[in-house]
């Protein structure tokens, strides 16, 4: 993962609801296997910013552009839909707070990691199955669950199988919206340490939208701070926290209650 | 190795008001392959936050802070964060004064993850992580379990024991010894020689003068480098 170009180039990116800004005049660049923290209290944009890069959200303005597998880079906005879709089959993922908006709840455990594999042409069902039962070892999912519907799942397995669902077809980018806060702090914790290794095992790349300073700090190379809807600062994540030069990032750290 | 020149740091509090703490002024040293430099001075001196700014987890205010790697010179104090982050893979280990601990992992994982960072096949780190856990006395026993259970000296042998296990060129120490026995300050002593007599070269905090004066070849006082601004509003 020595690429010398960013798997995303981020320039004055805006998304506006009506004549608001839910955030505005974002500048950022992602490298393969680098772990970029957004954070900000409610309201910040940090989602919005999220929802925008990740083309859930109209780009009301600026400029996002993406390195493709090929090497092809591509503006975002220029490619048509069936080509945003196949990114999505192949290369990127998204992890959504609620687990129920990124699973099928009635569907198996089983079928909702295997789902992914069949929509990039996988068609034997050994194979399947297999691959699917590895993933859930993987995220530590007992393998018997594999038939049974993430509707009877805890918490947090539902989260861990969104997971897999999102990381089984090997993606290159995936975004992550608050995919700890719906969970227990022991749960959390568990959870954490999974995304934090996977990630580092697999070199991806991942945008991981917060409010938890400890997450920013455990997972992420960098991180940028959101407030009304820009970036207030930016940098590596340990500086960022260790030495926050705007005055409301030393709010934020300020605020962390000490465990 | 490390040449360090015109540094200045200051803190600027929003929120008390903006009210600016100017540490360091100028400051200047230089550090060479193979040796051990104290840095010396009453606490609030700006001794931890000159480590903190080579390491990368401070800014620097004004000044250079240029390491020598195999691709020639890097300026931490200008540099981005990819590039920190590259000049700590390459070249530079830290030992804090606290291991901040990651849950679920292992100690034994902890310690050998700098090696598997920088590509060492899992196996062979965990040897070399365990070969210095049995140096700094961590029983067997512990190695499976995460150190948060731990007690606060056996958390910094830890932390030590992660902060050597990699070979790097340049080893920032902030007071390894503080809370250790006679017997393991002796163990880190030893380890602190074997560094330098490989070529690494030594910038560290040493509350225990009898450690410093075992592995310090000369100690930079940083006060001679106190802001003559100090506290101002």
């Amino acid at each position: 993962m020595n690429e010398a170009q960013p798997l995303l180039e981020v320039r004055g990116v805006g998304h506006a609801y009506g004549d608001r800004y839910g955030c505005r005049d974002v500048d950022l660049d992602l490298w393969p296997g680098e772990v970029l923290a957004v954070v900000g209290e409610s309201g910040s944009g940090k989602t919005t910013l999220l929802g925008t890069l990740s083309q859930r959200l109209s780009l009301t303005e600026g400029t996002i552009r993406y390195r493709v597998a090929d090497g092809t880079v591509v503006n975002l906005a220029e490619i048509s839909e069936a080509a945003v879709r196949r990114l999505w089959r192949t290369e990127w993922g998204f992890v959504h707070q609620n687990p129920a908006d990124g699973l099928r709840m009635h569907v198996s455990a089983g079928g909702n990691v295997g789902e992914p594999l069949m929509a990039t042409g996988w068609r034997h069902y050994g194979r399947i199955r297999a691959t699917a039962a590895e993933w859930l070892e993987r995220v530590e999912i007992p393998v018997d669950r594999i038939d049974d519907a993430p509707v009877t799942f805890s918490g947090g397995m539902r989260q861990r199988l969104q997971i897999a669902r999102n990381l089984v077809i090997s993606p290159r980018l995936v975004f992550m919206d608050e995919p700890t806060s719906g969970l227990d702090v022991s749960v959390q914790a568990r959870l954490l340490d999974l995304i934090r290794s996977l990630v580092a095992e697999l070199g991806l790349a991942m945008i991981i939208v917060t409010h938890d300073l400890g997450v920013a700090r455990l997972i992420s190379h960098r991180t940028l701070v959101m407030k009304d809807g820009r970036v207030v600062e930016s940098g590596l994540t340990d500086r960022v926290l260790d030495d926050p030069q705007a005055a409301y990032t030393q709010l934020l750290v300020s605020s962390i209650l000490q465990g | 190795m490390l040449t360090v020149s015109g540094v200045d740091k200051t803190f600027t509090m929003h929120l008390q008001g903006g009210q600016q703490l100017a540490v360091l002024h100028r400051l200047a040293f230089e550090l060479h392959p193979g040796e051990c430099v104290a840095l010396g001075g009453a606490s609030g001196a700006g001794k931890s936050s000159i480590l903190k700014m080579i390491y990368g987890n401070y800014a620097v205010d004004r000044g250079s802070i240029v390491l020598q790697g195999r691709g020639g010179g890097v300026d931490l104090a200008a540099a981005g964060p990819r590039q920190v982050l590259a000049a700590r893979r390459e070249a530079m280990g830290y030992v804090s004064q606290f291991l901040r601990c990651v849950p679920r992992v292992a100690a034994l994982q902890v310690v050998a993850e700098p090696l598997v960072d920088r590509g060492v096949p899992a196996a062979e780190a965990r040897a070399r992580a365990a070969e210095l856990l049995t140096r700094l006395n961590i029983p067997e026993r512990l190695w499976a379990l995460p150190p948060a259970t731990f007690s606060g000296g056996e958390q910094q042998r830890v932390n030590i024991a992660r902060g050597f296990v990699a070979q790097l060129p340049l080893l920032l120490l902030d007071e390894p010894t503080a809370s250790l026995d006679a017997h393991n300050r002796e163990v880190v002593t030893e380890l602190i020689l074997e560094k330098r007599a490989v070529g690494t070269a030594v910038l560290g905090i040493f509350h225990d003068a009898e450690v410093r004066d075992a592995v310090a070849d000369r100690v930079i006082q940083v006060e001679t480098f106190a802001s003559a601004a100090g506290t101002a509003a």
